[in-house]
C-alpha cells in the first residue's frame, strides 16, 4: 500500500518515464538472459562467463563499427556469429571434457573462462573504455515529456526481433526442438536419437552468441571496457530466475521484469538500495516459487 | 584416582586421533616462527585463513553437499560487526569475537531455514544474493571505507600487530582447531548423516534423517567459524570495504580452494589452499606490472586444474597407485576413512520382533488412506483413494502404467503432499508430515530406480537405515548383520554399493529398509528388472518378514506375478481405485480385466 | 724490454678496466615503487599514472640520475593493487619487504591507499600520493606525505571560488544539488558540501545518490532539472556513469554550472563520448594540474608527442610531480635509506618547477604529511579541451558560466 501511495504522490511523467526507461533496459537484459537460461536448460550449466560474452561483443563492434566506419546495428549478426563461435570452442574444448553432471567443475570452468576473458581483454586491449558515438547515441524521443534514448530504443526494438528470431529456432527448427527435447528430459532425448552432445554445444553456442548480440547492441550507449560484465551478471541472473531457469520466455519476461523493479524502485527507495529490491524480490521467488514464472518443475 | 588415570589414557587417544592436525600445526609454528620477512609471514597467515575459510566451507559445501555461493556474507559479517563495536563503543575485537559470530550464526539461521528447502542449484543461486544484499546495506549505512581504530600501544589487546606471524598464529590455530573438528566429525554418526544427506536427499529421508535439519547445522555452523575467521581478517587487513569482505572474489576463493583439493575431506581445503594461494602471490609478483596478466595466468591453470583432477586433488592421488603415498593418505585421514567391518561371529538366524509390539494377525489397522486425491494443475493423478491396511497383512496394489501407482506411493510415504484427503498411521493424522517423521514413525520404502548411497559400502548403506534411533554401537552392528543376512547379501558388506549388480542393490534397499525393525515396509516397483530366480529370492525374503510380524505394502504393474505372492490386492487405473479383495477375487472382477486389456488373465488365475 | 705496443696495450686495457669498474661502482639504482589500480573498474586511472611515472623516469635518468648517488637511475617497480584491500595490501606488503624500495608512490583509491600508508608506516618506507581521503592526514603518520589537496580543503576552495566567481558576474548562488554515487570519494565530498554550502547560505535542493552502476540517469536528470539547483556538484567516480550523467543532463536540458570531484571527467574518452559540446563547461577538481608555467606547458607538449593525447589530469602530472620530488629528496640526502629519505621529504622545501608547476605552490610538508598550501586546481570544458580556470593566478583561462 505504502508502494501505491507513493506512487500516487509522483508525477505520472515520472512514473512513465520509470516503466520506459525499466522496459528498455529489459529488453537489452532479455537477449542475455535468454542466453543464459538456455545454456542452463539444456546443458544445465550456470555460464558464469555470460558477461564476458558480451564484453567481447562490445569490443568487436567497437573495433569493426570503427575500422569499416559502419553502424554497429548493421554488425550484430557477424559479431553474434563470431563471438558464438568463441563459445562453440570454449564448450567443446572445455565443458564437454568435464564430466557430465558434475556441476562442482562446470562452475569452476565457466569461472575461469570469465577470468580469462576479461583479463585476456585487459592484456590485449588495455583498460580504456572504447566508446562508440552514432548520430542516434545522444538523441533523444520525447513524446509527451519523457525522455527516450534512440540508442536505447533501437537496441530493445533488434533485442526484441532477435528474440522473436530464436522463438522461431526452438519451435521450428529440428535443432531448435532438438535443443528444448534435451532441455526437457536428457535421457529420453538421447533414447529418440537426438545427439546430445551435439545439442549441448549448440546451445552453448547459442547462448554465447546471444550475448555477443546484446553486447552489439549496447555498445552504442555503453563504453567497451574489459571489466564491464560484473555489472550486469548479477541483472541477468535474476531475470533468470524470475522467469524461470530453462524458460526462454520465462528470461525475456525476467528480463523486462527486472528492468521495471530497478526503475520502479529507483523511484520509491532511497536510489541507492535499487538492487536490494531486486535482490530481495529474487530471493523471494527462488524460496517461494522455484521454478519461477515459467520454469521447468524440479524433477525428483 | 580413577578420574586422572582415565585422564591420562584419554590423552593419548586424542593425540593419536589426531596425528595429523598436531603433527601439521607443530611444522607450520616451527617455519612460522622462522619467517621474519613481512611479506612471507603475512603469506603464511593468509594461506592459514583462505584454508580456514576453505574448510569452513567444506561444512556446507562438501560435506552437506549444499553449493553456497555466498559464504563471504558470514565472512564480512563477522568482520563488519567487530568492527563497528570497535568504532563505537572501543570494544577490542576478543570480546567483539563473540557477538559477531552470534550475529553471523543468526543470519544463517534467519537465511538457511527458508533457503534450505530449495536444492541444488537453486539454493546456489539464493546464496549468491546475501552477500549483495549486505554489501549494498553496508555502503548504504556509510561503511565504504571503514578504519579499525588503531592502537598501537596495545597490539595484543586489540589484536593490532606489526608482525604478521601473530596473525598467522591465530588463522594456524583456527585451522588446526577446524580440522580436529572435523576429524570427530567423521568419526561421528555425523559422518554418514552429511554423506546422505549429500549424497541422495530422498533416499536420507526414506531412512529417517531430517535433511533440513542436518543441512541447517552445517550452515550455521560453517558461517560461525567464517565469522570468526573475518574477524581477524580484517584487524590484519587494517581497512575493510564492502567488496574485500562480501566481494564474489571471497565467495569463489571459498570454493576454488576447497574444490581443487578435494571437497568433503578435511584436509581437501588445505591442499587447495597450499596450491592456490602461494601461485596466485607468484603470479602477481612475476606478472603484478602488467595489467591483467596475474589474473589471466590464474584463470588458465585454474581451468587446467579443473580439467586434469576434475574431483580435487586428493581424489587424483588416491588413483596413483604409490604405497607411500597411501601410507600418508592414512596419516591424513588419522583413521576416519571408512570402515572396514569384520564378520560378526555368530549372529541369532532368527529375527526379533519388530520394534512395536505385534498383535495378533488382522486385528489394528496400521495405516488408513481415506479420499486421496493429487492434481497437478489440470490433470488428476490421483482421486479419492481409499484404503485400511491391516497389520500383518501383505498388499500388492498394482495397475498399468499411468495408473497414478506411483502418486500414490509418494502420498503414502510422505514425500508428496496430497491436494485432498487424509491418512492416518495407526491413530496418528499423519498429513502432512514429511517422509523422513514417517520413518522414523515405523514406515519405511524402497524405491522403484534404487538409490543407494553409491560411495558407501554395503554395510554402510544399511548402517544407515538405523542410524536414527540406534542405541549404541553394538546393537547397531547386531541389526545391520542381521539384516544384512536376512537378503543373503552378507559377503558383500565391505564392497562399495556403487559396485554392485542392479538386482543386489535393490536387496540392500531392502535391507537397509528392514534394519530399522519398521512395522510397514512400503516396496515401490521392487520386481523390475528381476529374472525369475532373483524375484523367487525377493519374495522368499518378504515372506520371512511377513513371519516376522512385518506389514508389507507392495506396489507394481506386473499384476500376475503380485497376484501369486500378496494376499490381498489392490487395483488402480486412471486415479481411481477400481477393485479390492483376494487375488482370485480382484483377478476376476470384469472392470480389473478392461483395465489390463486382455488375455494375460488367464496367467493370473490358477 | 717490454715493447711499445704492448705497453699501450696494456695502459689501454688497465685505462678500461678502471673506467668499467668505475663505473660499475657509481652505476647503481635507486628502487621506486608504484603501486595503482592496473586492472578492474580504474585501471585507466592506473594507466594514466603510470605514463606520469614513465616520463619522469627517463627524464631525471635521461638527466643524469640521482648525482648525489654518483648517477644511480631511479628503477620503477611497478604493481597493481588488484580488486581488493587484500591484494592491494599484499603488493604494498611485497614491494616494500621484498626490496630495498627507498620510496613507494600509491594508489588511487583511497581504501587501498590508507591501507597501504599502514603498511608504509610499519616498514617505514616513506609514501607520496595525491588521494585525497582527509584521513590520510590526519593519524599523524610519518611515513605518509601528500603534496595536492584534500577532499575538505577542495570542496571549501572551490566552493568559495565559484561564490567569487558568480559575484563577477552578478550572480548570487542560492541553490545547489548534489548528484552522485556512494564510493567513499563522493560520500566524502557530499558530506563536506553538506557542512560547507550551509554556511554560504546556499540551500541544497536535491540529494541524489546511486550505488554504481546506474542503470538509468534519466530520472536522476529529470529529479535535477525539477529541483533547478543554481548549481550542481557531481560525484559521478565511474566512465559509464560520468557520461551518462551528462548525456541526461543535456537531454532534459539541465544547463547548470556542473562540478565534479576528480579525473575520471577529463580523460580523453570522456570527451570522445560526449563530443565537445555536451561536455562544454563542466567543471572537476584536481590536485595538480598544467598550469601556466612553461614547464608544464612543454611537458604537456612531450605527453602530446609521447600518447597522442591532447591533455592529462591529475593522475599523470601528480605522480610525475612526485617522482621530481623524490628526485630532489634523494639528491638532498645523498641516500637511497628510505628512513633517511624519509628524513629528506619531511624537511624539503622545493621553489622551482618541475613539482611547482603542477602544483601551484612551493613544495613543503607540514608535520602530518599534507603540503599545506596546497591550492585546489579547477578544470573546465572549453572547446573540446580541459582547461585551467582556477585559482585565477595560474589560470589559462577565465570560468565560463552556461548561459
Amino acid at each position: 500500500m505504502a508502494v501505491v501511495t507513493g506512487l500516487l504522490r509522483m508525477s505520472l511523467t515520472t512514473i512513465l518515464q520509470a516503466i520506459a526507461g525499466g522496459l528498455l533496459l529489459g529488453g537489452v537484459y532479455a537477449l542475455l538472459a535468454a542466453g543464459l537460461t538456455l545454456i542452463f536448460g539444456v546443458m544445465r550449466v550456470i555460464n558464469f562467463a555470460q558477461a564476458e560474452f558480451m564484453m567481447l561483443g562490445m569490443f568487436a563492434a567497437y573495433f569493426l563499427a570503427t575500422a569499416l566506419n559502419l553502424d554497429p546495428l548493421l554488425l550484430t549478426l557477424p559479431v553474434g556469429v563470431g563471438v558464438g563461435l568463441v563459445g562453440l570452442g570454449v564448450a567443446l574444448g572445455l565443458l564437454e571434457r568435464v564430466p557430465r553432471g558434475d556441476q562442482n567443475a562446470q562452475l569452476i570452468l565457466t569461472l575461469g573462462v570469465s577470468l580469462i576473458l576479461q583479463n585476456l581483454a585487459l592484456v590485449a586491449l588495455g583498460p580504456t573504455p572504447r566508446v562508440v558515438v552514432r548520430s542516434y547515441t545522444n538523441a533523444y524521443w520525447s513524446p509527451a515529456g519523457l525522455f527516450i534514448n534512440h540508442a536505447r530504443l533501437y537496441a530493445c526494438v533488434a533485442s526484441l526481433l532477435i528474440m522473436g528470431v530464436l522463438y522461431l529456432f526452438l519451435t521450428r527448427t529440428w535443432t531448435g526442438r532438438a535443443m528444448r527435447a534435451t532441455a526437457d528430459d536428457p535421457v529420453s532425448a538421447g533414447g529418440v536419437g537426438i545427439n546430445v552432445r551435439r545439442t549441448h554445444v549448440i546451445a552453448f553456442m547459442v547462448g554465447s552468441g546471444l550475448a555477443g548480440l546484446a553486447g552489439t547492441l549496447m555498445v552504442t550507449f555503453i563504453a567497451a571496457a574489459p571489466s564491464i560484465g560484473n555489472d550486469f551478471i548479477v541483472i541477468i541472473f535474476l531475470a533468470v530466475v524470475l522467469g524461470g531457469l530453462g524458460s526462454v520466455v520465462g528470461a525475456t519476461l525476467g528480463a523486462f521484469l527486472v528492468g521495471l523493479v530497478q526503475s520502479l524502485s529507483g523511484l520509491l527507495l532511497p536510489l541507492q538500495l535499487q538492487n536490494v529490491t531486486l535482490f530481495i524480490v529474487f530471493v523471494a521467488i527462488l524460496l517461494v516459487r522455484p521454478q519461477g514464472l515459467f520454469g521447468f518443475r524440479q524433477r525428483v | 584416582m580413577a578420574a586422572r588415570r582415565a585422564a591420562l589414557r584419554a590423552i593419548p587417544s586424542f593425540v593419536r586421533d589426531n596425528a595429523a592436525p598436531l603433527a601439521l600445526y607443530g611444522l607450520f609454528l616451527l617455519i612460522v616462527s622462522q619467517l621474519s620477512d613481512y611479506y612471507l609471514s603475512r603469506l603464511a597467515a593468509l594461506v592459514a585463513f583462505w584454508a580456514g575459510i576453505g574448510m569452513s566451507w567444506n561444512l556446507i559445501g562438501g560435506y552437506a553437499g549444499q553449493l553456497s555461493l555466498g559464504h563471504a556474507a558470514f565472512v564480512g559479517l563477522g568482520g563488519y560487526v567487530a568492527l563497528i563495536l570497535q568504532q563505537k563503543f572501543g570494544i577490542p575485537p576478543w570480546i567483539g569475537l563473540f557477538p559477531s559470530t552470534a550475529v553471523a550464526a543468526l543470519a544463517a539461521l534467519a537465511v538457511g531455514v527458508p533457503t534450505l528447502c530449495l536444492s541444488g542449484i537453486y539454493f546456489a543461486l539464493a546464496t549468491l544474493a546475501y552477500p549483495l544484499i549486505l554489501q549494498l546495506l553496508f555502503t548504504y549505512w556509510g561503511y565504504q571505507e571503514a578504519l579499525i581504530p588503531a592502537h598501537p600501544e596495545s597490539p595484543f589487546l586489540y589484536m593490532q600487530w606489526r608482525d604478521n606471524r601473530w596473525y598467522a598464529l591465530i588463522f594456524g590455530t583456527i585451522v588446526v582447531l577446524c580440522w580436529i573438528g572435523t576429524l570427530k566429525l567423521e568419526r561421528s554418526r555425523w559422518r554418514y548423516l552429511l554423506t546422505a544427506v549429500r549424497e541422495d536427499e530422498a533416499a536420507a529421508s526414506a531412512v529417517g534423517i531430517n535433511t533440513w535439519l542436518v543441512k541447517l547445522w552445517a550452515f550455521v555452523a560453517s558461517a560461525a567459524i567464517a565469522a570468526v575467521l573475518g574477524v581477524v581478517y580484517a584487524q590484519m587487513l587494517f581497512v575493510v570495504t564492502p567488496d574485500t569482505m562480501f566481494g564474489i572474489g571471497v565467495s569463489v576463493q571459498a570454493l576454488v580452494v576447497t574444490l581443487v583439493g578435494g571437497i568433503g575431506n578435511p584436509v581437501g581445503p588445505l591442499f587447495g589452499t597450499f596450491i592456490t594461494v602461494p601461485m596466485a602471490q607468484a603470479l602477481d609478483a612475476q606478472f603484478g606490472s602488467i595489467s591483467g596478466a596475474a589474473q589471466l595466468v590464474y584463470g588458465i591453470v585454474l581451468i587446467v586444474v579443473i580439467l586434469l583432477i576434475p574431483r580435487g586433488l586428493i581424489e587424483a592421488l588416491k588413483g596413483v597407485d604409490a604405497p607411500w603415498l597411501k601410507q600418508l593418505g592414512h596419516f591424513f585421514a588419522s583413521g576416519a576413512d571408512g570402515e572396514i567391518v569384520l564378520p560378526m561371529a555368530s549372529v541369532t538366524a532368527t529375527r526379533s520382533a519388530p520394534a512395536a509390539a505385534a498383535a495378533p494377525a488382522g486385528s489394528g489397522v496400521l495405516l488408513r488412506a481415506e479420499n486421496l486425491s493429487k492434481r497437478y494443475g489440470g490433470v488428476v493423478a490421483l482421486k479419492s483413494f481409499s484404503l485400511a491396511v491391516r497389520e500383518h497383512e501383505f498388499i500388492g496394489i498394482v495397475g498399468p502404467n499411468g495408473a497414478g501407482k506411483t502418486t500414490l506411493f509418494d502420498l503414502l510415504t510422505g514425500f508428496q503432499r496430497p491436494t485432498a484427503g487424509r491418512l492416518w498411521l495407526r491413530g496418528d493424522d499423519v498429513i502432512g508430515w514429511p517422509s523422513y517423521q514417517l520413518s522414523r514413525a515405523g514406515m519405511r520404502r524402497t524405491f522403484q530406480i534404487p538409490r543407494p548411497f553409491g560411495r558407501l559400502t554395503v554395510y554402510e548403506n544399511v548402517k544407515l537405515g538405523a542410524i536414527i534411533d540406534a542405541a549404541d554401537e553394538e546393537a547397531l552392528r547386531e541389526a545391520v548383520w542381521t539384516s544384512l543376512q536376512a537378503v543373503a547379501l552378507a559377503q558383500f558388506a565391505n564392497r562399495t554399493a556403487d559396485t554392485l549388480a542392479p538386482s543386489r542393490i535393490r536387496l540392500m534397499e531392502v535391507a537397509r529398509a528392514l534394519v530399522a525393525r519398521p512395522n510397514l515396509l512400503l516396496l515401490d516397483e521392487p520386481l523390475a528388472g528381476l529374472d525369475p530366480s532373483e524375484v523367487n529370492e525377493l519374495i522368499e525374503i518378504l515372506h520371512r518378514q511377513l513371519a516376522a510380524g512385518v506389514t508389507i505394502v507392495l506396489v507394481d504393474h506386473a499384476i500376475s506375478t503380485v497376484a501369486k505372492i500378496v494376499q490381498r490386492m489392490v487395483v488402480i487405473d486412471n486415479g481411481v481405485l477400481i477393485g479390492d479383495g483376494t487375488p482370485d477375487e480382484v483377478t476376476c472382477m470384469p472392470q480389473v480385466i478392461e483395465a489390463y486389456l486382455g488375455s494375460k488373465w488367464d496367467h493370473a488365475r490358477r | 724490454m717490454i715493447s711499445k705496443s704492448v705497453r699501450i696495450l696494456a695502459a689501454g686495457i688497465t685505462a678500461a678496466l678502471t673506467t668499467w669498474v668505475a663505473a660499475a661502482a657509481a652505476q647503481s639504482t635507486v628502487d621506486v615503487g608504484l603501486l595503482g589500480p592496473f586492472s578492474g573498474p580504474w585501471a585507466e586511472h592506473g594507466k594514466l599514472m603510470r605514463i606520469g611515472a614513465d616520463m619522469a623516469v627517463e627524464e631525471i635518468n635521461r638527466q643524469g640520475g640521482i648525482k648525489a648517488l654518483g648517477g644511480a637511475k631511479i628503477n620503477l617497480v611497478v604493481a597493481d593493487t588488484g580488486p581488493s584491500v587484500e591484494t592491494a595490501t599484499n603488493a604494498a606488503q611485497r614491494l616494500l619487504s621484498g626490496r630495498k624500495l627507498s620510496a613507494f608512490l600509491c594508489c588511487f583509491l583511497s581504501s587501498f591507499t590508507l591501507a597501504a600508508s599502514e603498511i608504509g608506516e610499519r616498514l617505514q618506507v616513506p609514501m607520496l600520493t595525491f588521494s585525497y581521503s582527509d584521513v590520510l592526514v590526519e593519524r599523524g603518520y610519518k611515513y605518509t606525505f601528500r603534496d595536492s589537496s584534500g577532499a575538505d580543503f577542495q570542496v571549501r576552495a572551490a566552493a568559495e571560488l565559484l561564490k567569487r566567481e558568480a559575484a563577477k558576474l552578478g550572480k548570487t548562488i542560492h541553490s545547489a544539488a548534489l548528484v552522485g554515487d556512494n564510493t567513499a570519494a563522493s560520500v566524502a565530498y557530499f558530506k563536506s558540501l553538506g557542512e560547507v554550502l550551509p554556511k554560504s547560505d546556499v540551500k541544497i535542493v536535491l540529494n541524489r545518490v546511486w550505488t554504481p552502476p546506474l542503470a538509468d540517469a534519466i530520472p536522476v536528470a529529470l529529479a535535477t532539472r525539477d529541483a533547478n539547483p543554481d548549481l550542481v556538484f557531481l560525484g559521478a567516480t565511474t566512465f559509464d556513469d560520468s557520461v551518462g550523467i551528462m548525456r541526461a543532463f543535456n537531454a532534459t536540458g539541465v544547463k547548470k554550472l556542473a562540478l565534479g570531484n576528480g579525473a575520471q571527467f577529463v580523460t580523453p574518452e570522456f570527451l570522445d563520448a560526449l563530443g565537445p559540446q555536451q561536455a562544454e563547461g563542466v567543471m572537476t577538481t584536481q590536485g595538480t594540474a598544467i598550469t601556466k608555467d612553461p614547464y608544464a606547458q612543454d611537458f604537456l607538449k612531450r605527453f602530446r608527442e609521447r600518447t597522442g593525447i591532447r591533455w592529462t589530469g591529475h593522475d599523470t602530472t601528480s605522480v610525475y610531480s612526485e617522482l621530481w620530488i623524490l628526485k630532489d629528496a634523494l639528491e638532498k640526502v645523498g641516500s637511497a635509506d628510505a628512513t633517511k629519505v624519509r628524513d629528506a621529504i619531511a624537511s624539503i622545501h622545493i621553489t622551482t618547477p618541475p613539482p611547482t608547476a603542477f602544483n601551484g605552490v612551493d613544495i613543503k610538508y607540514d608535520a602530518h604529511g599534507q603540503n599545506p598550501g596546497a591550492p585546489t586546481f579547477i578544470v573546465q570544458w572549453q572547446n573540446g579541451l580541459p582547461v585551467l580556470v582556477a585559482p585565477g593566478e595560474f589560470a589559462i583561462a577565465p570560468l565560463k558560466w552556461p548561459s
